[in-house]
């Protein structure tokens, strides 16, 4: 990278020596010109500007407005985007069409747009017809153009900004938004604690349980169509799995202590979990049906909290075999157990990263503050994500790896909130607060 | 507090202390031997019934351990092998029902041997021990209370608890459960060194799912960190 | 005669992991600055014998970035905190109105307080700040130092020059989030920049360009708005007809 290479004739040649943060290069050849390396880029996020959607019945109608409220969040919340503010735009909006000829595009350049997005509506009798496109705006050309049909709500209007966003991302980055998919967390009631999902945007919120006891740790099954969680309905803290669309709750490990911490492999046929039968808290893996129950840890101390890697073939949990709760890694038969963690003291729920690259964890610092970091299992390099906003704990990955959703009692009641992966764009998701341990689903569809 | 209480104290200390230097020397048996005499000379009520004897044992054990601590192996087992002997007469000099009379103290009831009685006992007994932070072991001034339990379970074998452990809310919602699990073991294994039949005794952790103080201060953290000792059906 | 130096390179390979501010930092920071030395060094004595070494010429030094030591046990601390969350998400139901907020029963109490007790208030105020400005959460030092520490070698005018550019170009090399990371290591384009005395970019052709549109349209709005210094005069013509050559690459 800083390589400086002198060239002689020195009275001819382009001495550099620089060392700025990037790192430049230059050479030159005897009598010819010179040449300037640059590297080390800053990736900065794409500006976007997002019109607003239009209905052609009544300009801002209710699908309208959820429609562009719901793809202006979705690039506000992701660190690929930098949304630019509806008020800075020049364009005139109520007369532009919706194809390249009929667009300014010098008024979206210079409100600093590189991307610009449009979308009409269409309703009749109860339905719509939607049209949302994607044009570069420097060189004037549509780039994406997508149609959807569907019910004339605000539901559904919503759901289709959600999706005509992901294909934006998609477009630009070749990674699926994560747009439409939910999160699993538990809220506190008056008798107990209960099952929720929510949608990422917060608009959206669905009870899984209402059994009236204490219901645990959720975690997504990998189609995304049903929970495992801990839960005393039947006394002891068994570990169950309910079906989203509704349905009975299936018993998957009912070992006397507790089972907790379910957490399904990647290839969704195991399941890695914690239980205490043998007198101390260790984690096993079984079938996904419960059957071919294995014993992972051997250990005096806490063993929990498993998670797998992405390929399938570790396992990231707590151990305080060494005194504190810190976070280690093995292989997924038990093996080659390592110790992640080398700072902190107090460290737990660790989350693999669908990438593989990083585990989400929380951790005490010495100011006693709970906050969200990240390790580099293979280098152990961490990087703090919160800080001096009040405690924020139990991170999860989004399924593209880019976002963790995590609670926050920054204001007091413990909230969701989600953020960025490298700690940036944090935005609250529940206002009522009493959550706890979000999970972020898969893709959902 | 009953006298029993604090007597018992620098024993069971004495026996952690034990514990930790079991390793290194070689008066181990004795130094046990004489620990458990005591222990039972004590549940045999012998340090009201039999004072002098009790705590000439007591103060023998004493002087084993001061020996043990001057690595002075051969007197420690001597007066080790003493303490063990007098506990034994103190106990022999205490027949059962030896202190019925002391009826000052609400909770001597649980000494009475019929299970009635005994559910009386529990009821009048403070049902909660603390823990320290991240701590899952039992703190001194939680043994007195925990020794009486064992008493009463003991003499009534019919009578079942469930022991609950809970966390504060600081830590993770499953590191939590575990780690009150452990509270509620560690109460379990008391009794169960105490005497008590395992098959008395269930345990289940609800970690910092049900808090007895909702607030967020230190105090309100040290209340939540407890086992409670429930009677079961 | 020419000269490669190999130390530089070994020490940008390691760079990373001493961006940690541990000890191996100062044993770059050593090793770069002896090195450089040795560069200047090198130079001088390669210049022709009739050059004198004019005493006059002001040789801009950047500092050294200093920062405490962190104990490396101790989890890691942001210095700069990511902005506070917006406050509106979509569709968030609205807080409870009447719950006041710590800040407003301060000021409230703080109201029916005597002048005499407003003051006192008012000087912790001050030392809280006071204090809170020398807290040891900074790292010290100067704030536009270069992490690594820099000299510029002025030995050669054009070679000034060209380090300018480099500094101007490397300063806005700005690529869009949303290039996929799998495609971040192969970006590679070569452009030909024609420079007028005045220091603009009088045209600029690629010579090598890259599939990637979100790269191009970058680079291209890169070289439309970079703010260039005029060229030394006595150079003026070589950078206005033969150009310099960018290479831009990861």
């Amino acid at each position: 990278m800083q390589v400086t290479r002198i060239q002689t004739p020195l009275t001819l040649a382009l001495l550099c020596t620089f060392l700025v943060s990037g790192g430049a290069e230059a050479q030159t050849p005897p009598g010819t010109r010179a040449v300037i390396e640059i590297g080390n880029p800053d990736f900065r996020p794409y500006p976007i500007a997002t019109a607003d959607v239009r209905d052609a019945n009544s300009p801002n109608s209710v699908p309208a407005q959820a429609m562009t409220k719901a793809m202006r969040y979705d690039f506000e919340i992701s660190p690929v985007f930098k949304l630019l503010d509806p008020k800075s735009y020049l364009a005139n909006q109520a007369k532009e069409g919706m194809t390249a000829a009929s667009i300014k595009f010098s008024d979206w350049l210079s409100v600093g747009a590189e991307g610009l997005v449009k979308g009409t509506i269409e309703q009749s009798g109860g339905e719509m017809k939607v049209d949302l496109r994607l044009f570069d705006v420097a060189s004037g050309r549509e780039q994406l153009k997508k149609s959807y049909k569907g019910p004339a709500t605000e539901d559904e209007a919503r759901t289709i900004g959600h999706r005509f966003a992901n294909e934006v991302v998609f477009f630009l980055t070749g990674t699926k938004g994560v747009f439409t998919t939910r999160v699993a967390a538990v809220k506190k009631t008056k008798t107990g604690r209960e099952l929720w999902t929510i949608s990422v945007d917060g608009a959206s919120r669905s009870q899984v349980t209402k059994n009236g006891s204490i219901n645990l740790l959720p975690a997504w099954s990998r189609n995304g169509k049903s929970l495992l969680f801990t839960s005393y309905i039947k006394h002891n803290p068994n570990l169950y799995s309910v079906p989203l669309g509704g349905g009975a709750l299936k018993l998957i490990s009912g070992e006397r202590g507790l089972n907790t911490g379910g957490s399904m492999s990647p290839d969704g046929r195991k399941v890695a979990l914690t239980l205490s039968r043998d007198g101390n808290s260790e984690i096993y893996v079984m079938n996904a049906d419960g059957s071919g129950l294995q014993r992972l840890t051997n250990e005096w101390a806490i063993d929990s909290s498993p998670s797998w890697s992405p390929d399938g073939k570790r396992i990231a949990f707590v151990s305080a075999r060494w005194g504190d709760p810190h976070i280690f890694v093995m292989n997924s038969d038990g093996s080659g157990v390592r110790r992640i963690t080398e700072r902190g003291n107090y460290n737990q729920t660790p989350d693999w990263s669908p990438r593989g690259d990083l585990i989400a964890f929380t951790a005490r610092d010495e100011r006693n503050k709970f906050d969200i970091f990240t390790v580099n299992p293979d280098t152990k390099e961490i990087k703090r994500l919160t800080q001096d906003q009040g405690d924020n704990e139990e991170p999860s990955f989004s399924p593209d790896g880019n976002h963790i959703v995590f609670t926050s009692k920054r204001n007091k009641k413990s909230q969701v909130f989600i953020m960025a992966t490298d700690g940036t764009h944090q935005t609250q998701l529940t206002a009522d607060g009493g959550f706890s341990t979000p999970a972020w689903s898969p893709y959902l569809d | 507090m009953s006298p029993r209480v604090s007597l018992i104290r620098p024993l069971l200390l004495a026996a952690a202390l034990l514990a930790a230097c079991a390793s290194t020397q070689t008066a181990d048996l004795e130094l046990s031997a004489a620990e458990k005499a005591l222990a039972d000379a004590y549940a045999a009520k012998a340090s009201d019934c039999a004072k002098a004897t009790y705590q000439a044992a007591e103060s023998k054990l004493r002087e084993a351990k001061k020996l043990i601590a001057e690595e002075n192996v051969e007197g420690a087992r001597a007066a080790a092998q003493e303490a063990e002997r007098l506990a034994q007469q103190a106990r022999g000099e205490s027949p059962p029902g030896c202190d019925e009379k002391e009826e000052e103290d609400p909770n001597k009831d649980a000494s009475a041997t019929d299970d009635a009685s005994a559910r009386l006992g529990l009821e009048g007994l403070e049902h909660t021990v603390y823990f320290d932070y991240n701590q899952a072991t039992i703190r001194e001034d939680s043994k007195g209370l925990l020794s009486k339990y064992a008493k009463i379970l003991k003499d009534s074998p019919s009578i079942k608890l469930e022991i609950e452990g809970h966390c504060d809310s600081r830590g993770s919602t499953e590191y939590n459960l575990h780690l009150g699990e452990r509270r509620a073991r560690a109460v379990e294994k008391y009794l169960l060194t105490q005497g008590v039949k395992p098959d008395q005794i269930d345990i289940i952790s609800y970690g910092e799912e049900r808090p007895v103080d909702f607030d967020e201060t230190e105090e309100a953290h040290q209340r939540n960190r407890r086992a409670e000792l429930k009677k079961s059906s | 005669m020419g000269i490669e130096d190999t130390v530089n390179t070994s020490l940008a390979k390691e760079r990373p992991r001493k961006r940690s501010g541990n000890r191996g930092f100062w044993l770059t920071a050593i090793l770069s600055l002896l090195v450089h030395a040795g560069i200047g060094a090198a130079a001088l004595y390669a210049q022709p014998k009739r050059q004198t070494i004019d005493l006059n010429r002001a040789i801009p030094v950047q500092l050294v970035k200093l920062g405490k030591k962190r104990d490396p046990k101790l989890l890691p601390r942001i210095y700069e905190p990511p902005p506070p969350p917006k406050d509106e998400g979509v569709a968030l139901a609205k807080e409870e109105k009447s719950q006041p907020t710590p800040k407003d029963e301060r000021k409230k109490s703080k109201d029916e307080l005597s002048d005499a007790a407003k003051r006192m208030l008012d000087s912790d105020r001050r030392l809280d700040e006071a204090l809170r400005r020398v807290t040891p959460d900074d790292p010290e030092g100067d704030p536009s130092g270069s992490e690594f520490g820099t000299t510029t070698d002025t030995t050669n005018a054009a070679a000034g020059y060209v380090a300018e550019i480099g500094r101007a170009l490397q300063s806005n090399y700005r690529l869009p989030e949303a290039i996929p990371a799998s495609q971040r290591k192969f970006l590679k384009a070569r452009v030909l920049l024609y420079i007028e005395p005045n220091g603009k970019i009088r045209e600029f052709a690629f010579v090598e360009e890259h599939p990637n549109q979100l790269f191009m349209s970058a680079l291209d709005s890169l070289l439309k708005t970079v703010q260039l210094p005029a060229p030394p005069a006595a150079e003026a013509k070589r950078f206005q007809n033969d150009g310099v050559e960018v290479v831009f690459r990861p």
